[in-house]
């Protein structure tokens, strides 16, 4: 087995959970999660310059799959048109049954938002990053990360008002 | 700024609470180990087969002006004596394709976008008597996802002589990396096959001999012993392909394929 090899298995194994709450955090849901750490990965361990270093292959990951993500936007709906061809159809209570309603919502509610908000979101509120560390990240101005952590805030308390109203809409913003 | 604020505090309760909810299920390390070896297979391909591309342009140039002179004879390869019927693996377009038989199957020289076919070179696979492998490139003049079933996207490469089906080589009976079942794992790849291609970065892939399309009684020997009377096809349903805003317009229902002299295909 090549050196990659070991390296992407111990990876899963020792992280794999934690990347998939991120990758989660940046999709709204389980089943884009999987293809997006899943991409990620192989984007990573394709490239010939990925270090040896796990810190850092797992720190190139996570930029990588911010990137997809944002990357996933800006090619519009090209992924939306293609999904159904190359990915299983999803089949009901998969992964989530245990979740708590409040739960349900929060993530109900994170899926609304565009791609950019949640990244901003996730860097910001999860990873705690500096706007400036965002801003340079995912290559936009500080004053556009500052409005999409506003707009997306904002978003998230208004859904979940309405969630603890009735039930989280489906007038997002993908 | 006070409700900025709570709405701040908002979104990391609610990260939190989406980060913490049990996670379904991981990525299947085979699987990524696969895609990542294509992947690197495809980079070493896209490097090779640039400088590979002049070799066969030149060598082709070459042929075309031989062939001027007419088709040689006297090869002691064996052609099958008569059809020989595809065992319900033929790819769709491609059944028509018999031993022995005329190729009289009609191509295009390209899809949506420029998408196109050729073979990038010749492995042997086992010695001078034995079928080689085929490495075939897919490139498109801008970057696009091709994308079908497993059977949409079967590759076929075809050895004619003097317009003859000699011998078929690979066809879409197993690709390479239809692995995965259905339930396997739910991401990219589990059912379909998806290439993104770009220019300078063409998908690539290794056909070898399927025992569902090999014609019987051939004698490689003599096909390595005079590659120059021989015509290497490459041929593939023409696909569906995307881009940017979503499936491009071309021509469909129909096949993709190129044709050169096997003895100019690169060997390795």
């Amino acid at each position: 087995m090549a050196d990659w090899e070991d390296a992407l298995v111990e990876l899963l194994q020792t992280r794999g959970v934690t990347l998939m709450r991120h990758a989660r955090l940046l999709t709204g849901n389980d089943h884009d999660a999987e293809d997006l750490l899943q991409d990620a990965l192989v984007r990573v361990f394709a490239s010939h310059r990925r270090g040896t270093d796990p810190e850092e292959t797992e720190a190139y990951l996570r930029t990588v799959m911010v990137n997809l993500v944002l990357d996933s936007r800006r090619r519009g709906a090209r992924w939306l048109r293609l999904r159904h061809k190359v990915a299983m159809p999803a089949t009901g209570g998969e992964g989530l049954g245990e979740a708590s309603a409040a739960r349900q919502d929060a993530l109900a509610a994170l899926a609304t938002l565009s791609p950019q908000q949640r990244a901003c979101l996730v860097l910001r509120y999860y990873d705690d990053l500096p706007v400036a560390e965002i801003a340079a990240s995912v290559g936009i101005a500080e004053g556009t990360v500052k409005r999409h952590l506003h707009d997306g805030a904002k978003r998230l308390a208004a859904l979940l008002s309405a969630a603890e109203e009735g039930g989280v809409g489906d007038g997002g913003q993908r | 700024m006070a409700g900025s604020d709570e709405n701040a505090e908002i979104a990391r309760t609610v990260l939190a609470e989406v980060a913490n909810m049990p996670v379904g299920g991981l990525p299947d390390p085979a699987a990524v180990t696969r895609r990542v070896r294509r992947r690197r297979r495809v980079r070493a391909a896209a490097i090779g087969g640039a400088s590979a591309a002049v070799v066969v342009v030149t060598v082709s140039v070459a042929m075309a002006i031989g062939n001027a002179g007419g088709s040689g004879h006297g090869t002691n390869a064996r052609r099958p004596d008569g059809p020989v019927t595809s065992q319900g693996s033929a790819t769709p377009g491609l059944a028509s394709i018999a031993c022995g038989r005329p190729f009289t199957v009609k191509y295009l020289a390209r899809g949506p976008a420029n998408v196109r076919i050729e073979a990038s070179g010749v492995h042997d696979a086992g010695g001078a008597a034995a079928m080689p492998d085929v490495d075939v490139l897919v490139s498109a003049d801008q970057a696009v996802q091709i994308s079908g079933s497993p059977y949409q996207l079967g590759i076929q490469v075809v050895i004619v002589r003097d317009g003859v089906t000699v011998d078929r080589i690979g066809g879409a009976d197993r690709p390479e990396d239809a692995t995965s079942s259905p339930g396997q794992y739910s991401g990219s790849g589990a059912l379909a096959r998806v290439w993104p291609v770009a220019p300078g970065s063409p998908h690539a892939e290794r056909i070898s001999r399927s025992r569902w399309t090999a014609c019987p009684g051939v004698d490689w020997a003599s096909i390595n012993a005079s590659p120059e009377r021989y015509q290497l096809v490459v041929l593939m349903p023409t696909p569906t392909v995307f881009g940017p805003t979503g499936p491009l317009a071309g021509p469909a229902d129909t096949i993709i394929g190129k044709a050169v002299a096997l003895g100019a295909v690169p060997k390795s």
